[in-house]
């Protein structure tokens, strides 16, 4: 069930992120909405979660991309264990940990990207899915208010808190 | 606590990272069946993601415009204030110039009569009674005196009934106590026009059974009774007719309607 949810979740992320990304860039830059949706995940469900969220998510980037598979697939799996984790180990999750860590992710995929782009030669990432700094500034910003969706605040994750004392 | 993975768990861990690097570096520069899959899927998504950029096109023109619509609106608002306070100085330039017209014609009455006058506003107008008594805001502190003519540019306005250091009452021409000797200018029949306590009306009542009088006629001061100088309009002739007397009474209407007054003239007479 969560594979479908996580792959609806990765779906939609990736259908704005080519539809309506493009329309919203700030100094020409939009955020990387796959990498919002993995550490959101990560950060309110916990490592398990956060690396099936990113299995699916970087599984379906690694379709669409049509040239190698599996690095997408490492990148946002780790995203999300590590994600997960941070939540774990905090016992809670701040608006101000999101960001840092999101923007942190947004980054690593980014490097991730550009060492497929080396070793793929002619591989093409989605549009925004390697940001400049602006990108990542923009794509820590919009984690929290995922959050917020996602857990109807920002702040102490109760479901995280309780995950980590079971 | 969180449980620790046990081994199988990271067995399996280490087995998926495996195979997804060797899937990577099988794949790595992309096979039919990878670029097969991706077209696919770009097939399907691709439109999705369009139709979804139309609609943020849509909305950011819409939003656009709903910008253009509230622009347009402040823009209305501003230009009714203006409109508002251009319209308000237009009415302070047309009462200014009206003003400045009452001046005008004042300064040439006041040169025409050659006798010494004192201006003076129109300070008090009772709604109940504005055909019988009127204020001015000259008084004997000014050279007013009780009995004194109050002219106006259209012709009398009525007489001084009290007069204190700075303010005085004038008693127009319809009032009930007001009498003033008066000739009809077309044919020089004397006669004298008594107010009645009517608004805007005088009852004449001419001196000669044969007096000359037709509706329109134009009567000014006699001169007779030494108080008005002769000459200057006081009624024009409604109705003639019969008076109880037997002779020739008519009923005027008072040249000058004291309910336009701004300005007037109070002329200087010696105190009674």
């Amino acid at each position: 069930m969560r594979i479908v949810i996580y792959g609806a979740l990765a779906l939609l992320a990736t259908i704005l992120q080519m539809g309506l990304v493009p329309h919203v860039l700030v100094l020409g830059q939009g955020p990387t909405l796959v990498v919002v949706v993995v550490v959101a995940v990560g950060l309110l469900y916990g490592p398990t979660e956060g690396v099936w969220a990113g299995g699916v998510a970087g599984a379906l980037t690694d379709l669409l991309l049509g040239g190698p598979w599996g690095l997408a697939t490492l990148a946002y799996m780790a995203v999300g264990y590590v994600s997960g984790r941070f939540a774990w180990a905090r016992g809670r999750v701040r608006a101000a940990a999101a960001l840092v860590l999101s923007a942190a992710a947004a980054a690593a995929v980014r490097a991730v990207g550009i060492v497929a782009l080396r070793a793929g030669g002619g591989h093409v990432w989605l549009p925004g899915l390697v940001p400049g700094p602006e990108g990542l500034v923009y794509t820590a910003v919009l984690t929290p208010f995922l959050i917020a969706v996602l857990d109807g605040r920002v702040g102490p994750s109760r479901r995280a808190a309780q995950t980590h004392e079971t | 606590m969180s449980r620790p993975p046990g081994p199988w768990r990271q067995i399996a861990v280490a087995v998926l990272v495996a195979v997804l690097l060797a899937v990577f570096v099988v794949t790595r520069h992309g096979t039919s069946i990878t670029r097969r899959l991706a077209s696919v899927a770009n097939t399907v998504i691709v439109p999705v993601a369009g139709a979804v950029g139309r609609g943020a096109t849509i909305a950011r023109a819409d939003l656009r415009y709903l910008k253009g619509l509230e622009h347009a609106q402040q823009t209305i608002t501003l230009l009714r204030a203006e409109l508002a306070q251009a319209r308000y100085t237009e009415l302070r330039e047309r009462a200014a110039v009206s003003q400045d017209q009452t001046l005008r014609a004042l300064l040439h009455l006041r040169q025409d009569l050659q006798l010494p006058t004192v201006a003076a506003d129109v300070v008090g107008l009772s709604p109940a009674s504005w055909w019988e008594s009127l204020e001015l805001d000259r008084g004997t502190a000014n050279g007013v005196v009780d009995g004194a003519p109050v002219i106006a540019p259209g012709g009398v306005v009525g007489r001084v009934q009290s007069a204190s250091s700075h303010v005085s009452t004038v008693m127009l021409l319809a009032n009930g106590q007001s009498g003033i000797g008066v000739k009809d200018l077309r044919s020089g029949s004397l006669g004298v026009a008594l107010g009645n306590s009517v608004p805007q009306r005088l009852t004449v009542d001419f001196f000669s059974p044969t007096a000359s009088v037709r509706p329109g006629d134009e009567l000014v001061t006699s001169g007779l009774g030494g108080v008005f100088p002769s000459g200057l309009a006081v009624a024009r002739v409604v109705s003639v007719g019969v008076g109880p007397t037997g002779l020739v009474a008519a009923s005027a209407q008072p040249s000058v309607d004291p309910t336009s007054l701004q300005s007037v003239l109070v002329m200087k007479v010696p105190a009674p």
